[in-house]
């Protein structure tokens, strides 16, 4: 097997996303060392550990072209396919979820492995199939939605009234242009790679990293390009998707089921012994168990929930408050030491970082992640190729929907979903890959454009 | 190879959507900035507070409340350490193999700990490290058990917690007697109710308790001091932190210290009570007790009998225990001394022959003549004596306590004289000792008469001339119109606190005698009268004659008044139910030349006063000046020793062999009783 180095020169390589980088595991070690004080074990010894390693395989990629990564995709993401199911039958659990994978001394968390495996492959799908130039109405996403009401309506007048049955013609003639981008049914295929693993880690159930994951998807098909009807159909989709679980979260909190049923199971059997369930009742517990819905509900009224389902965030949002501009110094913060913020080295290490080092410190944290996310956009934008493109930026929309959802929930802007914020929470599996992340971003860099 | 490395096409066109998402992944980051800028800036404060809130729990550290002290400083109501036993459900596992272990440790009920287990079952969330109260009050022993056992209890606390001893001994079975005589002056405790707490205006909390009845429920205020509270930092478990972390966390106002309540003295003598209770008791069922010092009104014993046991009602009271005093016949809840109230028989009879004299309708020296009966109208009134006590003056009159004299003064001067002067004694209304509510009893007139029964003749006049009809008074009425006429006019109110200390023993509050009413009746008359109740006593013939003391001079009344009507036949006493036979009376004062004292008892349903109530004050009266003997050597008597008083078994005999079934030994019973009277006439 070849190596495709080009340039061995060391300063070819990305300093500042480098740099930034070892800025934010360096906080996040910092960090977990004052969160993990009530832990036994050195937590941030472990974290360390798995980030030199994540540090030294990402190390050792760049020396393999990324373009080969291409070939690697159906493997990898049949492999995360495998592990997802495996960890479906012999996975330990934690949480009341079955998440980890032993293999050997090695624990792993397939669902981490299961994004990289996703954004590999589709990058690959959107490299080697590029959108068809296509005829489309003038005017963008406003122009194709209002146009498509004005013909509906038209024609309703028209049968009215005979006289203007030629009007519509008229007004649309001679409106079109040719636009390159994917329509609904170009995106079956990406569709159901995303979904397959996504269904798989939703069952664990991990909803959180499941979310990511779709988000990301999602992210890469934006990025990929759509055409504008496309892009209205999809918004109007996912607005009615929202509502429909809102709805459906409310449905499973009102039935009376829900308060003895805690489990997924119980609430179906319930739902047979009780007959008055209606169809609609029925779909949503399928679909919804009652904790989720509880943090749905609770997200908006948190007050009603303030020792139940919304104590974590009411506690968060008390330690990221009472950091005040400069915090509470290290190891002081009275939410993180006395254990009032719970998950506080995995989810909820973030109000750790911002109840002890206040605005500056939590300002300086949310800045570096824009950073972060802008350099891996510009990569992605300056990339040799299709394919360096939707994987730089595969990785940046990684790095941006974690941060967002994590720093957004910990401060109560977003419900709770169990999204750690990479390289700041605990989580082996997910420190090597998100080290693996950068490693192919440094490899699209390294070969970028005119390089 | 074909191709793989071969750049594909147009990645050119991704740049400018790459911008657009960089201004997106701005503007959402941007958005994150703010709402921290909103929470740590705007909210930090408001937020720090909530996290202070987290940490900082408060403590309250309860005020010691006041003692109650008796006249010569023993203990009648303290503060003695005790334990309540609680469970924390997140550390008592399982929860109820340890509370059947608990149960067999210190004896829980079926109920209690049936109680316990639903309250543990239901705690969620945080509430799984509130304690849960499971036992009130626990003793000495029962907590060594428990201190004993602690490795198989978990999650079970002892917390100390001071709870009310009334009486002076810390031993309970012997501290039970001065508990009971205590329990309607001292009264009890009990936790406050949900309306209390919120009229409390925060000064109660949820399982405080407070004052219900007697002294604990007057001086409430005086008793109860200010709580203090605690500050201190725990973890998210509610486990405190150790001293460092609290000093640092919370660096002032850690402890604001409880402030104690005031002492409350009395001038109740504990010997002496002691004494009449004893006394008492051993005389009969049911009946009251009232000793007062004649020159300040203050009350020197107080006893109602029977009662119940303080200690008990304040907190361990099971529900079958108190139905159980709710039910009893005998009502020992009842304060008898204040709030029963009695036809006073012969025993009002002063007030008759005061009435006279003061509306100057008789002379002391005026006399008619006793046949054993009183003809007015068509009817006769019979005396007790059937053959007649001849010719009768007032002293004779008091003396024999010949009814027909007192039928004569009431036929010549009507029912409102002797009314008036009832009501300047201070009969018919309450004396305003402050213990709570008493009884006002009845002083009839002809106007009362009128709206109640709708007539009047005089023969009501001549049933309130001897203490019957409609007359009805209590023991305190009594024994403080009597002290009137021994200290020669002057009617206090009766008082039972004689001062108020703060913690440190410095006098907050004295209490001075209180005045009811100077009652200007001429000393002539005072006099004639105090002669009648010297001769009652110490002259040959006196209805009290037979059971006068050797060495003091006591002069009083002896009174027995009939709670039924007699009907066409009337059975022997003891073959009447208990409560159609008489009560007896007798109120004196002492030495009879210089008085000190005065006293009255009420002996419910035990027949003549002269068996029933006389033995009882004469051993109250002796007890008195053997006490103040004593304590004129220096002799302090401790409350071992008072609790092994008896009181004198001469004095106390006759009516305990009169209890008990057989005949009494001195002074025969009158024979025939009268039949066709309404009253009842001795």
């Amino acid at each position: 097997m070849p190596l495709y180095v080009e340039d061995k020169k060391i300063n070819r390589l990305h300093w500042p996303l480098i740099l930034s980088v070892a800025a934010v595991a360096g906080l996040g070690v910092w960090n977990l060392a004052s969160a993990g004080r009530g832990e036994p074990g050195a937590l941030w010894l472990a974290q360390l550990k798995a980030l030199l390693l994540g540090a030294t395989l990402a190390a050792g990629s760049l020396f393999i072209d990324y373009r080969l990564f291409r070939k690697a995709a159906w493997p990898l993401y049949l492999g995360a396919l495998l592990m997802l199911v495996l960890v479906h039958f012999h996975g330990e659990s934690s949480h009341g979820a079955q998440r980890w994978l032993a293999l050997g001394p090695i624990h792993l968390q397939p669902s981490e492995f299961a994004k990289l495996a996703v954004i590999l492959l589709l990058a690959r799908h959107f490299a080697d199939n590029p959108p068809q130039e296509r005829t489309v109405r003038k005017g963008g996403v406003f122009a194709s939605v209002s146009g498509s009401l004005e013909r509906r309506w038209a024609a309703f007048v028209a049968k009215r009234r005979k006289r203007l049955a030629a009007a519509p013609r008229k007004m649309t003639a001679g409106r079109t242009r040719r636009q390159k981008g994917y329509r609904l049914p170009d995106l079956v295929v990406p569709l159901v790679y995303l979904l397959v693993p996504v269904v798989l880690v939703v069952k664990q159930p991990d909803l959180g990293t499941g979310l990511v994951t779709v988000a990301i998807g999602g992210s890469l098909v934006l990025f990929a390009g759509l055409t504008s009807g496309t892009l209205a159909t999809l918004l109007t989709g996912g607005a009615g998707a929202t509502l429909a679980v809102w709805r459906m979260a409310r449905i499973v909190l009102k039935t009376p089921a829900a308060a003895a049923a805690s489990s997924f199971s119980r609430a179906l059997a319930n739902a047979k012994a009780a007959p008055r369930l209606t169809p609609g009742q029925k779909l949503a517990f399928r679909l919804i168990k009652p904790y989720q819905a509880q943090r749905v509900v609770s997200f908006l009224h948190p007050q009603r929930y303030a020792q139940g389902a919304a104590y974590h965030v009411t506690q968060s949002l008390i330690a990221v408050g009472s950091g005040g501009l400069w915090g509470k110094g290290w190891g002081n913060g009275t939410q993180v030491q006395l254990s009032f913020l719970p998950e506080q080295v995995t989810d909820f290490a973030f109000p750790v970082w911002a109840e002890e080092h206040g605005f500056v410190g939590a300002a300086i944290v949310v800045v570096l992640y824009l950073v972060l996310v802008l350099i891996a956009l510009d990569i992605a934008s300056q990339a040799r190729d299709r394919f360096g493109a939707f994987l730089a930026f595969g990785a940046a929309a990684l790095f941006f929907w974690h941060a967002f959802i994590n720093i957004a929930m910990v401060t109560g802007v977003l419900p709770v979903v169990g999204v750690p914020l990479l390289l700041m929470s605990y989580g082996g599996s997910s420190a090597v890959l998100t080290l693996l992340a950068i490693g192919a971003l440094l490899n699209v860099s390294l070969r970028r454009v005119g390089q | 190879m074909d191709g793989l490395l071969q750049p594909n096409k147009e990645p050119r066109e991704l740049k400018p959507r790459a911008a657009v998402m960089a201004v997106v992944a701005a503007g959402a980051f941007l958005v994150l900035l703010a709402r921290l800028y909103d929470l740590q800036l705007i909210h930090g404060v408001e937020l720090a507070r909530k996290g202070r809130d987290n940490y900082v729990k408060t403590l309250v550290v309860p005020a010691p409340r006041g003692m109650i002290l008796d006249r010569h400083g023993l203990l009648l109501a303290s503060n003695r350490a005790s334990f309540d036993v609680y469970v924390t459900p997140q550390f008592c596992q399982p929860a109820r193999g340890i509370l059947d272990k608990l149960a067999t440790l210190i004896g829980l009920t079926a109920e209690e700990e049936s109680a316990a287990l639903a309250k543990i079952a239901r705690a969620r969330g945080l509430d799984r490290y509130q304690p849960i109260l499971v036992k009130l009050d626990i003793g000495r022993d029962a907590l060594d058990v428990l201190l004993a056992n602690q490795a198989e209890l978990d999650g079970v606390d002892m917390i100390p917690s001071p709870h009310r001893r009334y009486g002076p001994l810390a031993d309970e079975e012997k501290n039970e007697l001065f508990a009971r005589m205590l329990a309607h002056v001292v009264g009890y405790m009990s936790e406050v109710t949900a309306g209390e707490l919120k009229r409390g205006h925060g000064k109660y909390r949820q399982g405080d308790f407070i004052g219900r009845r007697g002294l604990e429920k007057s001086f409430e205020k005086e008793l109860r001091g200010v709580d203090g509270k605690r500050l201190v930092a725990v973890d998210a478990k509610g486990r405190e932190l150790d001293p460092a972390a609290q000093k640092e966390l919370i660096p002032r106002g850690r402890l604001v210290p409880a402030k104690a309540g005031h002492n409350v003295v009395l001038s109740l003598d504990l010997g002496l009570e002691t004494l009449a209770w004893k006394a008492l008791s051993a005389a009969g069922k049911a009946g009251a007790v009232a000793v007062v010092d004649v020159h300040t009104g203050a009350l020197l014993a107080l006893v109602s009998y029977p009662a119940y046991d303080p200690n008990e009602m304040t907190g361990r009271i099971s529900r079958q225990e108190l139905q159980a005093l709710v039910k009893d016949p005998l009502q020992p809840l009842f304060a008898r001394a204040l709030q029963q109230q009695y036809h006073p028989g012969s025993t009002f009879k002063v007030v008759t022959a005061l009435a006279a004299l003061a509306g100057g309708y008789v002379k002391p020296t005026s006399t008619t003549v006793c046949h054993g009966g009183f003809r007015l109208g068509n009817r006769t009134w019979r005396c007790w004596k059937k053959t007649g006590h001849g010719v009768v003056d007032l002293t004779r009159g008091i003396q024999h306590s010949c009814d027909v004299y007192f039928y004569w003064l009431a036929s010549k001067m009507g029912l409102d004289p002797i009314a008036d002067m009832a009501e300047r004694l201070g009969f018919g209304r309450p004396t305003g000792l402050g213990l709570g509510p008493e009884a006002a009893g009845v002083v009839p007139t002809v106007a009362y008469h009128e709206r109640v029964d709708h007539w009047y003749s005089k023969g009501f006049a001549l049933n309130a001339a001897i203490g019957q009809g409609a007359v009805n008074v209590t023991a305190l009425q009594l024994v403080m119109a009597y002290a009137a006429i021994a200290n020669g006019g002057t009617l206090y109110r009766p008082t039972i606190v004689s001062r108020i200390e703060d913690p440190d023993g410095k006098v907050a509050k004295e209490v001075r005698p209180r005045v009811a009413r100077r009652l200007r009746i001429p000393a002539a008359d005072l006099d004639a009268v105090k002669k009648g109740l010297f001769a009652v006593v110490n002259e040959p013939g006196g209805t009290a004659y037979y059971r006068r003391l050797s060495d003091v001079l006591v002069a009083g009344k002896t009174g027995t008044a009939q709670v039924v009507q007699i009907g066409k036949k009337r059975l022997k006493e003891d073959q009447m139910p208990w409560k159609d036979r008489d009560d007896g009376w007798f109120v004196a004062y002492a030495p009879a030349d210089a008085p000190e004292i005065a006293v009255s008892v009420i002996n419910e349903h035990a027949g003549e006063g002269a068996y029933a109530a006389e033995p009882v004050a004469m051993a109250v009266i002796q007890g008195y000046f053997d006490l103040k003997k004593e304590r004129a050597a220096g002799v302090e008597l401790s409350p071992e020793e008072i609790a092994n008083l008896v009181p004198d078994p001469q004095y106390a005999s006759p009516s305990l062999r009169r209890l008990s079934g057989r005949a009494p030994v001195a002074a025969a019973n009158p024979g025939g009783l009268p039949s066709s009277t309404d009253a009842a006439l001795r």
